[in-house]
């Protein structure tokens, strides 16, 4: 009996995150689009989230953003044959791993606010950079910065409760914008500068 | 057209390269073959830059190298800046009262009559002292995301400001360089039509000169050409010149990219005690380590090395091929086994990268 009922809570608990909606929109720059983008639903809560890993290959961070929840930790491996590093200078955080052997793991603890992006870079190869989000969800994606001349990135964001009401685009660039949504009702909002906006976000949370 | 003069009266390189008469840019097409004007773009279709420029041609050259594309500059507004705001910049860039005594502009040591360099060994301040490091060029800094030899500043603007303001530099304190500048009607006039509102502070100084030095782009050189499709560009010594920077002299392993530059830092043995990039990270790697220029133009702007200590590229050459001077944790560095003509040839192949890039000297309120 007792186990019918946890399993009934556990169900009902679960209910909004199984409904299935999706988060379909697009970002559409006026001006060059930025090197890190971020869309995340506020307080969704999943039962598998895979674990947040950042590799150091090819002088290349990868992924170039993620999102991990506050006081957790991030693994940074150096596939690299050369050394690197790891440092954020910010606001928010700051913070330096010093010289990263190759092959070596260094753990990045998430101690900044939530809702907080930071910026990580390498001192030895300046032209790496990622960025990690403080959030406490788990319905999050990074767009993927599209070719040299595409001025318009599509994102999705699958299982999300039906009743969610807000989203938030993040750029590293123009700053963030957040959405109100209402099922089936095209959201937007504008990113960077009132006068001058940089980009125009239009999305739409469908059943 | 003139030629600069160096120190001893001695022709700069500058012009000589700029002729083709130093470097084997074309050696079985007449010079006027080489010029933009007579360059026909090729049939074939690539990857095609924005700034109008002829379609690479895959396999040209190699794909670790390319051809600087403006449309990719990552500019600190999200697009490129007002003409306004570039012309404010160059006056600045030109301007003597951004030093103490007002003797020296940015110009001064970054004089684009010499590569945008001084032509010496180390740079001198505003009070006719010597500095500790070779003065670097400005070609492409558009793209570059660390400046100073020590890589200590990330961006243009955070850059422009430090030599203005350095002790033994141009030694300038901001508030009364502000004074200097608020007291020209000019420049009121100017920094309001750049900016949309008037005012005159550090910050619109430092995104002005940067502006500036964003069009400092160089990407019309004989590889450039010869990566577009056209074969006369460069000649049989440049080729295999190229072959040897992208093989046997591993070149490429840090002057990568479209402007031959990894951006990182590196200890290449040099006998100059200066610690460089140790002071901005610690461990072994960082010591004496100092950033890998860009090569475009490399021609123009000896002396070479972050001490100066190579006056010519086939002395920069022949330090590589020997595996530098003193022992480095840099296994990049080491003997490469070049012969005599195999050195000519990269040389052959630096010459190629040259475009010099014209800049007007402006009126000066």
């Amino acid at each position: 009996m007792k186990t019918a009922v946890y399993a009934l809570v556990t169900f009902a608990l679960a209910m909004p995150h199984l409904a299935g909606a999706a988060l379909e929109g697009v970002i559409t720059f006026e001006k060059t689009v930025p090197a890190g983008m971020l869309v995340w639903v506020p307080g969704v809560t999943r039962a598998a989230v895979p674990p947040a890993v950042i590799d150091q290959k090819d002088k290349v961070f990868l992924p170039g953003v993620l999102a991990a929840r506050p006081g957790t930790a991030v693994s940074m491996h150096n596939s690299d044959a050369i050394q690197h590093n790891a440092f954020a200078s910010d606001k928010a955080a700051t913070f330096d791993t010093g010289l990263n052997a190759p092959g070596s793991d260094t753990a990045v603890k998430v101690d900044w606010p939530a809702g907080t992006v930071v910026r990580l870079g390498c001192k030895i190869h300046p032209a790496m950079q990622v960025w990690i989000a403080a959030l406490d969800t788990d319905a999050w994606i990074a767009p993927a910065v599209p070719a040299a001349g595409i001025k318009t990135v599509a994102f999705s964001l699958k299982d999300l409760p039906a009743d969610a009401a807000t989203a938030v685009v993040w750029t590293s660039k123009y700053g963030q914008v957040e959405l109100t949504l209402k099922p089936g009702v095209e959201a937007s909002g504008k990113l960077g500068p009132a006068d001058r906006p940089a980009a125009t976000v239009t999305a739409t949370l469908k059943p | 057209m003139s030629f600069p003069l160096l120190r001893n009266g001695v022709v700069g390189v500058a012009a000589l390269a700029a002729l083709g008469h130093f470097f084997p840019l074309a050696s079985d097409a007449p010079l006027a073959s080489v010029s933009h004007a007579s360059y026909v773009s090729p049939p074939a279709a690539g990857n095609t830059p924005a700034d109008g420029s002829a379609p690479l041609i895959p396999g040209r050259i190699d794909s670790r190298l390319g051809v600087p594309d403006p449309a990719t500059i990552d500019w600190p507004d999200g697009e490129a800046p007002a003409p306004a705001l570039v012309e404010l910049g160059r006056t600045l860039f030109f301007d003597q009262r951004l030093s103490e005594n007002q003797q020296q502009s940015c110009a001064t040591c970054h004089n684009p009559d010499l590569g945008f360099g001084d032509g010496q060994a180390k740079g001198m301040g505003t009070h006719g002292n010597r500095l500790g490091r070779n003065t670097p060029h400005l070609y492409n800094l558009a793209w570059s995301k660390a400046l100073f030899w020590d890589g200590r500043a990330t961006t243009l603007e955070e850059q422009a400001l430090g030599p203005i303001q350095a002790k033994g530099e141009m030694g300038m304190d901001l508030p009364g360089l502000l004074v200097r500048l608020s007291t020209a009607p000019v420049y009121q006039q100017n920094f309001t039509a750049a900016f949309g509102t008037a005012g005159i502070d550090a910050p619109r100084i430092a995104a002005a000169i940067a502006a500036y030095e964003r069009t400092i782009v160089s990407n019309h050189s004989a590889i450039d050409r010869y990566a577009q499709g056209d074969d006369h560009a460069m000649g049989p010594e440049a080729r295999r010149g190229m072959a040897l920077f992208v093989g046997k002299a591993n070149c490429i392993a840090c002057h990568s990219g479209p402007n031959f530059t990894d951006d990182s830092f590196h200890n290449l043995g040099l006998r100059d005690v200066d610690r460089g990039g140790a002071v901005i990270v610690a461990g072994a790697l960082a010591e004496k380590a100092f950033k890998t220029p860009g090569l475009r133009n490399v021609a123009l702007t000896g002396p070479y090395l972050h001490d100066g200590s190579e006056t010519s590229l086939e002395g920069v050459v022949r330090f590589y091929n020997r595996g530098g001077d003193t022992p480095t944790p840099d296994a990049l560095v080491r003997k490469l086994d070049l012969s005599d003509v195999e050195v000519a040839d990269l040389v052959a192949f630096l010459g190629a990268l040259t475009d010099p890039v014209a800049t007007t000297r402006p009126a000066i309120p």
